[in-house]
């Protein structure tokens, strides 16, 4: 418990340009392999790896991570279930009902697709969860040389993203007081009820970046050079860091090895 | 007090900070037209200068030629020039300008780019290039300035307006800029806030020997510090700058025909009407209440028999009924629980209670009646959670608890058709509501709904275009108005339908003194029909003068319910716990009591 306790937040406190070259090597390198061992072997190892190093809310990922386990579901049985014509039709049969048929080589192939899945959102929610917005913004500016006009208007336009959810609730419950709710339902006014939306939204937001531009001009920015005050350095242990994801991939690819399961990716889907 | 006169005349030799010279400004794209031309403006030292002008004249513009935003960051054509300690900004490049003047906005929430505080303060100090290991002292020191020390990591999302506004002070002074431009910083913000904000800032112009450039509707927590006056005509064009004392004592017609906001001490005196008037003209409540105490008894007598009797005919000539609907209403009205057969209450609220999602609670068990034909004002600080009463009240929203019933049935069972004919909000926000393409159509939506025939619609709509000044643009988009005349289409949009029960969020917020007046009478002269209005302001004098009753919201629930002569007789501080400031004319009543009171007191113990 200790332990766990002192590495808690390393992954959320490792530089977050780092962190998201990792994620992007990470991908890479296992989008090369395509065999249910490598991808399930890297797969776990990086849910210890943010479990242990990350400190996060599991609420959140599990809400998240939902989605794409519901999206790897349906990739399988289609995969199992209707397999490509190229496979080798003399494997074995697992199950059949009525005309769906799986065949062994069907099953590793559909759970090699659904796995990929799970492990590239896995990768990616290890960053996401793990990575402030400001800092990533400030790591990407120092590290990466993201000019600072572009930066500082991502972070802006960040600030807005829940302010237009308020504000298209408001406006909904707005537009029933008017009394749309009284108009016919067809196509023809759901597309008008699109443009009612859509217009004040874009003008609202307009005219709030409008003023955010004006404020931050005002305020003397110039999207020139600049110090900062929050300085994001490389440490060593953030070269560490990636060396563990990626050796857990390595690790992943000679087991598989050693198995003799490993399979390149060849184009399947 | 003249000598204040004197003082301000005897000093004019201070430096001249920011001047400029022939200024104006025009848009390519709309014509060429000027927005302001030739303003010729100077600040002194130490200055702070109002400068007014009716809604739409360019004061928001002029404010920013003066930072350079206009030209070099929006398409624009400026001519003349601005100058700082006699140096022409021209060509400075932004950062070295924004330590020179700085600007606050007057929207809380589109002024700032960062997420907490601490980053949105390194921000503008990396922008100028400040020392990194110095900033952290500075934003320190920027904080203390503005009382926001303890917020220094707080999501600045999670912050009060008054804290927001508060935190965009912070940021201009950080940059220690010799002039501040506020441009109507307090127009987002309740009573309370408002007059902190005023009073803060005073206080650091004065230790900062800053010279102030200031936008502003509500004028009077801002009067006692004000001490030059600029005024903008319609045409964009500068037609006072001195003394403000001067204007308002020589200039109150003028002012009135371009709908420019006057202090409302300067409304009230005139207002009074007595043999022998002191000429001298207060701009202050605390000058107002001054004179009057310097007076003679029997004048202080004749001035508070005149503030009680205006009361006393405005109720006689609001309500022939009030008298009784009112006596019921205020001994039973806490706790009224919904007797269904009484006719006089048109709405009934029953412990109602409502809980966000992430459970925290807003309403806690409220319960209140509304009658037919009252003009309801519902008061109470920031977040208060009068919005919500008001979506809850309108069906938009479900309550958590409790129960509302419309008629003596609730509003769950109401069909939505119905319950829209009887029951209208107006938003906040003018832009949400609108949902066609031109402002005709938009005033059409209602009464086409109705089902009325095309040329009864067409006469109707005329006659709300004019009544609105709004025929010239009946053929523009919704959008492409001015923010006033937004708000006036929204309002004349809801008005087009007669409901039992209106409901406004801040009616007359961003509209000039003309505007508001109008829009006013037009909602009283609904009330006078019969129909009810509620009405959610932050602004006591309109309380005053137009509504039969205030309900206060505070803690989740009504902290006070009666006519607003009567809330006005609380003491002061309990007002200001529920962030309230009495208006004017009660003020200056209670003063004049109590002072007149205080004299019987010594009166009687020297007889006995």
């Amino acid at each position: 418990m200790k332990t766990s306790h002192a590495w808690g937040g390393l992954l959320n406190e490792m530089n977050p340009s780092i962190k998201g070259l990792t994620v992007i090597l990470g991908v890479i390198l296992l989008s090369l392999a395509f065999d249910p061992v490598t991808v399930s072997i890297s797969l776990i190892y990086v849910l210890s790896v943010t479990a242990l190093f990350g400190r996060i809310s599991w609420r959140r990922w599990l809400l998240l991570f939902v989605p794409f386990f519901i999206m790897a579901i349906g990739y399988f049985w289609t995969a199992a279930l209707f397999p490509r014509s190229d496979l080798p039709q003399d494997s074995p049969l697992i199950f059949s009902w009525g005309p769906l048929k799986m065949t062994e080589a069907g099953f590793s192939l559909a759970l090699s697709l659904a796995l990929r899945t799970l492990m590239f959102s896995a990768l990616s929610l290890m960053f996401v969860l793990t990575t402030e917005p400001v800092k990533f913004m400030f790591s990407l500016m120092q590290q990466c040389k993201l000019p600072p006009k572009l930066a500082y208007g991502i972070l802006a336009g960040f600030r807005f993203l829940p302010l237009f959810r308020e504000e298209l609730r408001i406006m909904q419950q707005a537009h029933r007081m008017r009394g749309i709710w009284r108009e016919k339902r067809n196509i023809r006014s759901m597309l008008h009820a699109f443009k009612r939306y859509s217009i004040p939204l874009l003008a609202s937001a307009i005219r709030k970046s409008e003023r955010v531009a004006v404020a931050m001009v005002s305020r003397g920015f110039t999207g020139g050079k600049r110090d900062f005050y929050c300085q994001l350095k490389i440490r060593p242990r953030d070269w560490m860091f990636m060396g563990i994801v990626l050796s857990g991939i390595a690790l992943g690819y000679a087991v598989s090895f050693a198995l003799g399961t490993l399979t390149w990716y060849g184009g399947q889907l | 007090m003249n000598t204040g006169l004197l003082n301000q005349k005897s000093v004019d030799h201070r430096t001249v900070v920011l001047e400029t010279k022939d200024l104006s400004l025009a848009f390519a794209e709309e014509g060429g037209e000027p927005v302001f031309s030739s303003i010729s403006l100077r600040l002194r030292e130490g200055d702070l200068m109002l400068l007014l002008g009716p809604g739409g004249c360019g004061k928001s513009s002029l404010a920013l030629c003066l930072n350079r935003v206009y030209p070099s960051a929006i398409d624009s054509v400026v001519k003349g020039g601005v100058y700082l300690h006699g140096q022409s900004l021209e060509g400075q490049d932004p950062g070295a300008i924004a330590q020179q003047v700085g600007i606050v906005f007057q929207d809380v929430d589109s002024q700032f780019c960062m997420l907490k505080v601490e980053e949105e303060l390194a921000f503008c100090l990396e922008n100028i290039g400040y020392p990194r290991e110095q900033i952290d002292a500075k934003i320190d020191e920027a904080l203390q300035l503005v009382h926001l020390t303890s917020w220094r990591n707080a999501y600045i999302h999670a912050l009060s307006g008054g804290m927001k506004q508060r935190l965009a002070l912070a940021c201009a002074l950080a940059l220690n800029p010799e002039v501040l431009i506020l441009d109507e910083p307090t127009s987002n913000l309740d009573p309370e806030a408002c007059w902190e904000l005023s009073a803060l800032i005073d206080s650091i112009r004065k230790q900062r020997q800053m010279s102030i450039l200031l936008i502003e509707h509500q004028l009077d927590a801002w009067m006692p510090y004000v001490n030059r006056l600029a005024i903008m005509g319609s045409e964009g064009r500068l037609i006072y700058e001195g003394e403000p004392r001067a204007y308002f004592a020589n200039f109150k017609e003028e002012a009135r025909r371009l709908g420019i906001w006057m202090p409302g001490a300067v409304r009230l005196h005139d207002q009074l009407q007595l043999e022998n008037k002191p000429s001298w003209q207060p701009i202050t409540r605390e000058e107002l209440a001054e004179l009057w105490l310097n007076e003679p008894d029997s004048a202080k007598r004749a001035v508070l028999q005149q503030l009680e009797q205006a009361e006393a005919s405005r109720t006689a000539q609001q309500d022939p009924r009030r008298s009784d609907t009112d006596g019921t209403e205020r001994r039973g009205g806490m706790g009224h629980t919904g007797d269904t057969g009484d006719t006089d209450h048109l709405m009934h609220i029953d412990n109602l209670s409502f809980e966000r999602s992430e459970g925290k609670i807003i309403l806690d068990r409220l319960s209140l009646s509304i009658p037919a034909g009252q003009f309801i004002a519902l008061v109470g600080p920031n977040g208060a959670g009068k919005s919500t009463f008001a979506a809850l009240l309108s069906g938009i929203l479900e309550p958590s608890a409790g129960r509302i019933s419309l008629a003596g049935k609730a509003l769950s069972e109401w069909p939505e058709r119905e319950l829209r004919k009887r029951i209208g909000l107006i938003f906040q926000h003018p832009e949400h509501q609108f949902v066609t393409d031109t402002v005709y159509d938009e005033l059409a939506f209602g009464l086409r709904l109705q089902k009325l025939p095309e040329d009864a619609v067409e006469e109707r709509v005329h006659s709300l275009l004019e009544q609105y000044r709004l025929l010239h643009r009946r053929n523009f988009s919704p959008f492409a108005l001015s923010q006033g005349q937004k708000r006036r289409l929204s309002v004349a949009a809801m008005l087009s339908d007669e409901q039992q029960v209106l409901i406004c969020d801040e009616p007359t917020f961003g509209q000039d003194a003309y505007s508001a007046l109008e829009l006013m009478k037009s909602l009283r002269a609904r009330v006078d029909r019969g129909l009810t209005v509620i009405m959610i302001t932050h602004d006591m004098e309109l309380v005053q003068q137009f509504a039969d009753r205030v309900v206060v919201l505070g803690h989740g629930t009504i902290q006070w319910d009666g006519p607003p002569e009567d809330l006005w007789n609380w003491p002061e501080n309990d007002l200001l716990d529920h962030k309230l400031i009495p208006p004017l004319s009660a003020q200056l009543r209670n003063k004049l009591k109590a002072a007149l009171q205080e004299k019987q007191e010594a009166h009687k113990e020297v007889l006995l």
